[in-house]
């Protein structure tokens, strides 16, 4: 049997105590981050859940080389436009900051929340936002950072123009642009783009002088750097669940590690603060009272429900279900609209929850969460509630919030 | 019969089979085995054999390197990470030993930089051929990541666990936060056992078949599988958004021996159906099905197949699949919808693509008080956010009255519609309304700050003029500092922070007194969290 190195391979670690070389040929990192879509907690409800804001500064911080670091997001901070992804924009935007963020992807999607929310964001960013993609603005068309020009550009330039009352410049004069001004500067263009891997693609083979794109993507960050020529393109995937790093050689991309944001990073706690921060004010805003509710029949409250059904009522009490706010309540989310209606009964009701302290009855995922409001059925059980099938499950058991729901199995702990 | 019976007496005897994970070494190394099995070298079979892994796990600990005051806690992350794998798999006995291990932990003070990752590695592995020394030797740098820190307790003991997982033949695995998911980069937590506990006793299992077959001197074949997938990426076309899309593909055996896999999708959004052991010459097909309900737009996903064929032990398939929009719900009214005194009508629409009609059976106004009647419409409408022109389309339309009296500024209206769809059975869209002048946006904030920082927000009435008269606060702490025109019935204003508030969260009212009769005074709150 030959030696053979496995795992990490000692062949090209060549083994033990190996240093840095000169200190004047240290690598740059090109960190890639964004697409959060509105996650700023980890994408999903159960375990293991991935990404988040928190895990993502410190995996940043630990991939970071010291000064030589430049770090890029793609943007696409909330998915809407209501006061709730308002807030996220913000949060995100001192997030970015905090991160030492070099430019931030201002795309359409951001652009959507207004002249007013781009007056906010850029400075809570620290000024970080940046378009290629619109003229006569006030946000700059490229960024320098060490041997680096950023630009960061959308097909859609006519929504970030009229949000940012500036000219529109279709995407490929917006490369060029970057690399004329490359060229002049004697920069390696880097342009972070809002678009797809075939858009990406494209740009490569037109535009062989980019070192490197950055693309958005429904999947998950790939396993290895895509090359196309010599232009890398990269992407970090969807949801904010992964980041990932370039190392910059001097003359091209070589290294490259895509991390997922699994539990396994730990949060960091100056976002953590911001995070906090953002929690509070979704509740000093009352964005959960706040919700559009409509008219509907009356709930009972689960003490109504178990007085009769007792058995039932057993194995509720043993469940997650019956706990199902206290979780949030925990992870001081139980005022935030994106989670709590998957955590109480009837939040979307005029008759539903409203608070713990107004509706203890209410405060858990609870019977009539699947068979419905059922204060009729309680004063005559002639009333009869709907059958509930799996479709019940899934609204809240989706498979982003719960990804490894699988009905036979999860029914297998509420029988009743 | 009796043809049945001639074939079993002729069919070769293979070598085992494997799982997938399993790590190439040690399908090589069950290889050297089998093909000294199949020649009938059976002392050569015996001696490859002794550098498979044992369930007597001898253990050689140097830890001579490690600083005196972190040897004991290294010790007790060592003994956690191999008492969880001898609590997982009764077949292993880990027992540390002076000489004569199979098995070897050290320390360097300093690991390379991994080439791949640019990191600095935390962990390195070497397989050994000499029986008289450890088959694997594992060293563990003291300090890890980059820029490099020092390798904790629970470092060591994810990179044990890991290191046991290796010498019982277990591929690295893509998902960190595993056994055999080991990071190079700081972790705060231990790992978790995954599969491995299994697959290291499938594994033991498989060196015990090997071991009965050189004390029965039986020949075997060695076993080959071979994986050959098609296609070998998809293109699913486009699909309307709550369909529930399957889509196959085909794993074909070519090679000589029964192959395994395990497939791994990147996403949630789908679902890959567990299939079965593939044999020799034959093919399966694999069905994966997609739920598009809560996707629309174009997707690109990789299912990863993970197989016991040694030539390419994993193989990712890429695929697209465009998902339209099963409905559109579109106000037919600009992104912002001023509104005056008095009950406003919206009009908002409700279609989908011809031959999929949809039909709106009720509807409501939520956020601010209104109706919605509904009636069936057909007519030409642009779709912007589609990038869609005006055509002929149908569906509902829904006229709404609202009685904006109730709103200050800027405010949002949802729009409720059931459907008689069953996947889409209540749909919501919003729109903005605007009365009079807003400050936008709603709420100025300033982040955290700890010393002076100015701030700017908007105030804005699209298209109708006015004029800032005075800007004042109620707070000592913050002051407006200048204003300047943005456009029609729009300013931009600057705002400061002094410095010197209360630590905590901050809240203030800038006043802002204008000529606008509809509108003398515009409150705009401001918020800060001061540090």
């Amino acid at each position: 049997m030959k030696l053979a190195a496995l795992a990490i391979g000692l062949a090209s670690l060549g083994f033990a105590a190996l240093r840095h070389s000169d200190p004047a040929e240290k690598p740059w990192a090109v960190i890639l981050g964004g697409d959060t879509d509105g996650y700023l907690s980890p994408c999903g409800c159960t375990e293991p859940m991935s990404g988040g804001v928190r895990r993502r500064a410190t995996a940043t911080r630990q991939l970071a080389f010291a000064d030589r670091t430049v770090v890029l997001d793609n943007g696409f901070f909330a998915t809407g436009t209501s006061r709730q992804d308002e807030l996220k924009a913000e949060t995100m935007a001192q997030v970015l900051r905090n991160m030492d963020a070099t430019a931030i992807n201002y795309g359409p999607a951001d652009a959507r929340l207004g002249p007013g929310m781009a007056l906010s964001l850029q400075s809570l960013s620290g000024n970080r936002l940046t378009t290629a993609s619109v003229g006569g603005s006030s946000l700059p068309l490229q960024v320098v950072k060490g041997p680096f020009l950023i630009g960061a550009a959308s097909k859609d330039a006519d929504t970030v123009a009229l949000t940012l009352r500036g000219q529109p410049i279709a995407l490929d004069q917006a490369v060029e642009g970057l690399l004329q001004a490359a060229d002049g500067g004697d920069k390696t263009p880097i342009l972070i783009l809002q678009g797809d891997q075939n858009e990406a693609r494209r740009l490569a083979r037109k535009f062989p002088k980019l070192a490197l794109i950055q693309y958005r993507s429904t999947s998950d960050a790939p396993d290895k750097m895509e090359r196309i020529g010599t232009t890398v393109l990269a992407t970090v995937g969807e949801h904010g669940k992964s980041i990932v790093r370039l190392t910059w050689s001097g003359r091209a991309f070589t290294g490259y590690t895509a991390l997922r944001l699994t539990p396994a990073f730990p949060d960091d706690p100056t976002v953590s603060r911001v995070f906090d921060t953002y929690l509070q004010r979704v509740a000093l805003e009352g964005l959960l009272d706040k919700l559009p509710r409509r008219d509907g029949p009356a709930y009972a409250g689960a003490a109504s429900c178990v007085a009769c059904h007792a058995q039932a009522g057993k194995v509720w009490k043993l469940s997650a279900h019956a706990h199902a706010l206290s979780t949030l309540e925990k992870g001081r989310q139980s005022r935030d609209p994106d989670c709590v209606g998957c955590h109480v009964t009837g939040l979307s009701s005029l008759n539903g929850f409203r608070s713990r302290a107004l509706n203890p009855q209410l405060a858990f995922v609870s019977c009539e969460s699947c068979h419905g409001p059922a204060k009729a059925h309680a004063r005559s059980p002639k009333f009869r509630l709907p059958k509930v099938t799996e479709s019940t499950c899934v609204t809240c058991h989706t498979t982003l919030n719960s990804p490894t729901f699988n009905f036979a199995k999860y029914w297998a702990k509420i029988r009743h | 019969m009796l043809a049945l019976l001639a074939a079993a007496a002729i069919a070769p005897l293979f070598g085992p089979t494997l799982n997938p994970g399993v790590s190439t070494e040690f399908q090589r190394e069950v290889l050297t085995v089998t093909d000294a099995l199949q020649k009938g070298d059976f002392e050569g079979a015996r001696k490859a054999l002794a550098f498979t892994p044992t369930g007597e796990l001898t253990i050689e600990w140097d830890d001579h390197n490690v600083p005196a005051a972190d040897r004991p806690q290294f010790l007790a992350a060592r003994d956690r990470a191999l008492q969880m794998w001898a609590n997982f798999n009764a077949l292993i006995h880990p027992k540390i030993v002076a000489k004569g291990g199979v098995l070897k932990f050290s320390f360097e003070k300093e690991l390379a930089l991994n080439p791949e990752t640019g990191i600095r590695a935390g962990y390195a592995a070497l397989f050994g051929d000499n029986p008289a020394k450890p088959r694997l030797e594992v060293v563990i740098g003291l300090t890890r990541g980059e820029p490099a820190v020092r390798s904790r307790p629970t470092e060591v003991y994810n990179e044990i666990a890991h290191g046991v997982g290796v010498y019982y033949g277990l591929a690295e695995s893509p998902y960190i936060g595993t056994f055999m998911g080991r990071s190079d980069l700081p972790t705060e937590r231990e790992n978790m056992m995954g599969y491995e506990g299994n697959a290291a006793k499938a594994n033991l299992k498989a060196i015990d078949e090997l071991r009965g077959r050189i004390d029965k001197r039986q020949r075997v074949t060695s076993a080959r599988p071979h994986a050959v997938m098609d296609p070998l990426s998809f293109d699913g076309g486009d699909i309307t958004q709550g369909d529930q899309y399957a889509f196959n593909f085909q794993l074909t055996n070519t090679g000589n021996a029964p192959l395994t896999y395990r497939i791994v999708p990147d996403c949630t959004c789908y679902t890959v159906l567990p299939g079965e052991v593939i044999q020799p010459g034959t093919s399966f097909v694999i069905h994966a099905r997609m739920d598009s309900t809560n996707y629309s737009g174009e997707l690109h996903h990789r299912i990863a197949v993970f197989t016991n064929d040694i030539d390419v032990p994993v193989r990712v398939m890429p695929f697209t699949i465009r998902v339209q929009p099963r409905y559109r719900l579109i106000f037919d009214a600009p992104e912002v919808k001023m509104v005056a005194n008095g009950p406003t009508t919206l009009t908002a629409y409700l279609f989908s693509a011809a031959d999929r009609p949809i039909k709106a059976t009720a509807a409501r106004v939520m956020g601010i008080p209104g109706t919605v009647t509904i009636a069936p419409w057909k007519g030409e409408l642009a779709d912007p956010a589609m990038k869609e022109g005006a055509k002929l389309r149908q569906g509902t339309k829904l006229t709404l009255t609202i009685n904006p009296s109730g709103i200050v500024g800027r405010s949002a209206l949802s729009l409720e519609v059931d459907t008689d769809d069953k996947a889409f059975g209540r749909v919501r869209t919003s729109q903005t309304v605007q009365r009079g002048i807003a400050a936008l946006p709603g709420q100025v904030f300033f982040g955290e700050v700890s010393s002076p920082y100015t701030t700017s927000f908007l105030l804005s009435q699209p298209g109708r003029a006015f004029q800032i008269l005075s800007m004042t606060s109620d707070s000592p702490y913050v002051k407006a500092i200048g204003s300047t025109p943005h456009g029609v019935g729009e300013y931009k204003v600057e705002v400061k922070y002094l410095g010197g508030a209360p630590v905590g969260f901050f809240n203030a009212i800038l006043t802002v007194k204008t000529d606008d009769p509809n509108q003398p005074v515009v409150k705009v709150p401001i918020q800060a969290v001061i540090r």
